[in-house]
């Protein structure tokens, strides 16, 4: 997994994060299987509501919502995640709440922030040959 | 291959070839490699390095020098002074860039007497180092738009700009290539190709000369280029000094957003740092040095 991002809110407990995965250069990630990973033994995921729509800046994103239940249909997780093509490259944002009822009160807010997406592309390979001398490990 | 310093002394090991001082190990050892990969920047090597020699404490700030070799190929030189197990010392770390890979020559000395020599002695092996790569195609030094990403192929990167894709444009930065290995008129070759593959190609503006602050020579050319019912600008510098040709190619959607990036083509091709040559070839009697004991 990339970056970890929690939503600002409950103190004690953080409820609401956001999942970064490093950019993958393929595009047969299976967006579905990320969405069902790391589900407690004994629940099950429910749902898997898709919608396609598009970046601020035009990148194709697919946005599927699920839910996470244990048995007796127990609400653990709320999830959506964030499926885009960037031209040979996909990137995921995995979205993970706990209270249902404070994800709702944010929801449309988190789908404008995940529509700000852009592909960070650069590599450690030198994308012009002046790079070389770079000593930031990071450019 | 490095030259072997008069009176030093070559200790063959394995993937490695190691000089010892006149003096001894406890003066001054050089490590040479060659063929190492990946290419990465200087800010990747240099720690990696410096991770490899723990006992050693830098305390100079450093910087790299950039050096071109006698064959003219791209290379750098950084120095440290520090402090290794109790004692002054001095890594100097000089690297030779290839087009895939690099070769490495990491110098210790431990006399602060010799730390200036041992530096003048690091670079002038840079300098020499012999890697006989030849006449090809070479990537250049150019300043791509602030904010672009860059997806790289081998040679060529293909730049986007922010708000791509809604901004469809894209950057096309390809190595130079020999003048000796390009066809005469560069531009017409490449229209002509574009027209073999079934492409519609019209002139959209009048082509235009172009001379850099540099001393690159060339045309821009603005063309339409479609194929069924699509079609796309593309604008190309293209500019030769004595020994390459260089093109700067940018691909817009429309006319607007071309215009949306006025002058980009132009940028960049002011921007590029022409292909460093080799110096002029003199009698080496060091050439077979390395076979010496």
């Amino acid at each position: 997994m990339g970056e970890l991002v929690t939503v600002p809110g409950f103190v004690l407990v953080p409820d609401i994060t956001l999942e970064v995965h490093p950019l993958m250069r393929r595009l047969d990630v299976r967006g579905d299987q990320i969405l069902a990973s790391r589900i407690p033994s004994g629940a099950q995921l429910v749902g898997g509501t898709a919608h396609v729509l598009e970046s601020v800046t035009g990148w194709p994103m697919q946005l599927i919502e699920a839910r996470v239940e244990a048995p007796g249909n127990t609400l653990v997780e709320t999830r959506l995640i964030a499926i885009y093509r960037f031209l040979t490259f996909t990137g995921i944002v995995l979205v993970r709440a706990s209270d249902a009822q404070r994800f709702a009160s944010v929801r449309d807010q988190i789908i404008e922030l995940l529509r700000t997406a852009r592909p960070l592309f650069r590599d450690t390979q030198p994308a012009e040959i002046s790079e070389l001398w770079n000593v930031e490990a990071n450019s | 291959m490095i030259q072997l310093p008069p009176a030093w002394t070559v200790v063959p090991e394995s993937g490695v070839v190691r000089l010892v001082h006149p003096a001894g190990a406890a003066t001054a050892v050089v490590h040479y490699r060659e063929r190492m990969r990946p290419l990465v920047r200087l800010g990747l090597l240099v720690p990696e390095f410096l991770a490899s020699v723990p006992a050693f404490e830098v305390r100079s700030p450093w910087a790299p020098e950039v050096l071109t070799t006698t064959e003219g190929e791209h290379a750098a030189l950084v120095t440290f002074q520090g402090i290794e197990n109790g004692r002054a010392s001095q890594r100097d770390l000089g690297f030779v860039f290839g087009d895939d890979f690099f070769a490495s020559l990491s110098a210790q000395c431990t006399m602060p007497e010799q730390f200036a020599d041992m530096t003048s002695l690091v670079r002038q092996l840079v300098l020499s180092d012999s890697h006989a790569l030849g006449v090809r195609r070479r990537r250049f030094a150019y300043h791509a738009p602030n904010g672009w990403e860059p997806i790289v192929e081998g040679f060529v990167t293909d730049w986007y700009p922010p708000g791509f894709p809604n901004d469809s444009m894209i950057l096309t930065m390809r190595p130079a290539n020999p003048r000796v290995l390009e066809p005469l008129e560069t531009l017409a070759s490449m229209v002509e190709a574009l027209g073999l593959a079934r492409y519609r190609v019209a002139v959209a503006a009048p082509l235009s000369v172009l001379r850099t602050v540099a001393g690159l020579q060339g045309s821009l050319v603005t063309v339409r280029v479609g194929r069924g019912g699509r079609s796309v600008l593309k604008q190309a510098a293209v500019l030769q000094d004595v020994a390459y040709t260089y093109a700067v190619e940018v691909t817009a959607g429309s006319v607007e957003q071309l215009a949306a990036h006025p002058g980009l083509v132009l940028a960049v091709a002011e921007s590029i740092i022409p292909v460093p040559g080799a110096a002029s070839p003199t009698h080496d009697p060091e050439l077979f040095s390395h076979w010496s004991e």
